[in-house]
């Protein structure tokens, strides 16, 4: 449908508004472009599964935080009742702000976990890991036996449960688990087994450019000193107002050291591509309008961040504010829903991992 | 007796259990004629403004002696674990377009300190000014500063005068106490004290949003909605 790299771009300027606003009405509208954008998407994957299970937990939130904002907050003029001051820490006037406060925070955390699984169900997690960084190859690699190990565990699981069942045994309490468990310890060794010497089969780490000793552990101490630098200087620049330049300095030099390591490490690597991703000219629009919302945001939050904040207590109005054309720019999220075209026209498309086979 | 019954009459007997330990360890709550406590408040520029605040609860809470003082202060409360006082009068921070702690990203850190007198010695609060209680006699500073300074001792009967009757619920007008030696530094920052304790629901102050509601931006917003539930269902009706 999408490239990942754009989808990547719609959900970084989608998860911007959530982790700047608190204001309802905002966090409203980008919850709705994900809806609709998941209806859109939503029969072309199969990991579709996982939204009701992301939509359920993200109630459950909103549930739970509401209450509890109104129960420790006591502040505001529309008083719904009043428990005995004398109460420990809930006691005093339970007030329509804090429940609003508590449900607009839980908000913002409902639409990141809304955003995810839109994300979740649009892009395949194999198709992202193409896209690691060639240093981080041995961590992209963990990664993806982490997510294939998974759903084949689950799936070994279901067919030892199934055997068992059929022997007879039934699972009703913690002990009977047992022959459970040691079947699936037994077969995920045996599989490990197995991936290391399929590994070792194909010559893995074997593509690597050796480096001479000297070059290796130059590329180790840069990288570590670089590490350190980075963190002291985000220290100096934050915490000691007085040695801003000195710390912004280390931080740029840091900076460099650690892209300088980074690229040796990187050229070591060959990655030869079987199949090769295609970027069409909707990714492009989708990538643009991505750039634009995310822009539009961090102007407004760097120029009036009052105005991205929501704050109901007094002196100030419950009544969010609202910009027209903040929510406008926002509403542009919808972007992937438009551009994905009829349901026809996607199945006669191919996928873009598939496109540019050899 | 069902399962479903004996877990129901088993949560209802953990519930009034615990209502009845809160009630019977609550103190009787009756008001015990007025009591008063000192409010000493230190500004950036050295100025120190006192309050003498009537109440006629048996206790209060920090938080409630700075509202019933009459100076305009700005509280945090989004954090939901207390409240922090951000600007009293001029001083502090401008929340929430700013941080309620803007002054103390780093060195030097300033921001509204706490205290509290402990037998007739100022003592740094360790508590946000929700989570103290105040009783008779109390007398509590807050100093705008890096916590190191603490506002002039001053006794409640410098405060409020000695055998002076109190008036609940007024920010008492703080008249500069006539004692010398107290009253060297004091200064009186407000010389007209605010009109007679306005109700917190009446205190109007700088609102960042002009008028409390703007009907046209709700407009505005329910145009994008149902545009958008439009487009919505025009896209899905596309792909059924």
């Amino acid at each position: 449908m999408f490239h990942p790299v754009a989808w990547l771009l719609w959900l970084g300027a989608a998860v911007l508004p959530a982790m700047f606003s608190q204001n309802p009405l905002y966090l409203g509208i980008v919850c709705l472009t994900a809806g609709i954008v998941y209806a859109v998407i939503r029969r072309r994957s199969p990991l579709a599964q996982s939204w009701s299970s992301f939509l359920k937990l993200g109630l459950t939130l909103i549930a739970l935080t509401a209450p509890f904002n109104a129960l420790v907050v006591h502040a505001g003029r529309l008083v719904l009742f009043t428990l005995p001051q004398a109460w420990p820490l809930v006691g005093g006037p339970i007030t329509v702000e804090a429940i609003i406060f508590g449900a607009s925070k839980a908000l913002s955390l409902f639409t990141l976990l809304l955003l995810f699984a839109v994300f979740n169900c649009a892009v395949d997690q194999s198709h992202l890991l193409r896209w690691t960084p060639a240093f981080l190859f041995e961590a992209g690699l963990i990664t993806s036996i982490a997510l294939t190990f998974v759903p084949q565990t689950l799936h070994s699981a279901q067919e030892i449960r199934e055997a068992q069942a059929i022997r007879g045994h039934r699972f009703r309490g913690v002990r009977d688990l047992l022959p459970l468990f040691v079947p699936l310890l037994t077969s995920g060794l045996e599989r490990a087994m197995q991936l290391a010497e399929s590994m070792e089969a194909r010559g893995f780490g074997g593509s690597l450019q050796p480096l001479s000793p000297r070059r290796e552990a130059l590329v180790k101490v840069a990288t570590a000193m670089a590490l350190l630098g980075l963190v002291s200087g985000f220290f100096t620049v934050t915490y000691f107002q007085g040695q801003q330049a000195l710390g912004q300095v280390l931080l740029i030099l840091s900076l460099i050291a650690l892209a300088l390591a980074f690229n040796i490490q990187s050229q070591r690597v060959r990655r030869t591509r079987y199949r090769h991703g295609v970027w069409q000219r909707r990714d492009t629009t989708l990538a643009a309008i991505s750039a634009g919302v995310a822009v539009t945001v961090l102007v407004v939050r760097a120029c009036t961040r009052a105005s991205l904040t929501y704050y109901p207590y007094p002196p100030f109005s419950p009544w969010p504010p609202f910009n027209f054309l903040l929510g406008g720019a926002l509403a542009l999220l919808v972007a992937p829903a438009v551009l994905a075209g009829t349901r026809r026209e996607q199945a006669q498309q191919p996928t873009p991992i598939l496109a540019g086979e050899p | 007796m069902s399962r479903v019954t004996y877990y129901a009459l088993r949560g209802a007997g953990c519930v009034m259990l615990i209502c009845s330990l809160l009630i019977f360890a609550s103190p009787p709550l009756h008001a015990q004629g007025s009591h008063r406590a000192g409010l000493v408040v230190q500004f950036g520029d050295g100025t120190v403004v006192t309050r003498c605040i009537g109440f006629s609860e048996d206790e209060i809470s920090g938080e409630e002696i700075l509202h019933r003082s009459g100076l305009t202060v700005l509280f945090d409360y989004t954090s939901g674990l207390g409240t922090r006082v951000c600007k009293i009068e001029a001083d502090g921070c401008e929340v929430p377009a700013e941080d309620c702690w803007c002054q103390c990203q780093g060195i030097p850190c300033r921001y509204w300190t706490y205290f509290y007198v402990v037998d007739g010695a100022w003592h740094y609060a360790g508590l946000g000014s929700s989570n103290r209680t105040v009783h008779d006699g109390d007398v509590e500073g807050w100093v705008w500063g890096d916590g190191r300074a603490s506002p002039p001792l001053l006794t409640p009967d410098d405060i409020c005068g000695t055998g002076a009757e109190v008036k609940p619920l007024t920010p008492a007008p703080s008249p500069v106490p006539p004692e010398p030696n107290a009253t060297a530094n004091v200064v009186q920052l407000l010389p007209t004290p605010p009109d007679s304790n306005p109700p917190p629901d009446e205190r109007t102050t700088v609102t960042a949003t002009g008028s409390p509601i703007n009907l046209s931006n709700y407009a505005a917003f329910a145009i994008i909605v149902l545009a958008l539930g439009g487009l919505g269902l025009f896209l899905y009706k596309r792909m059924a």
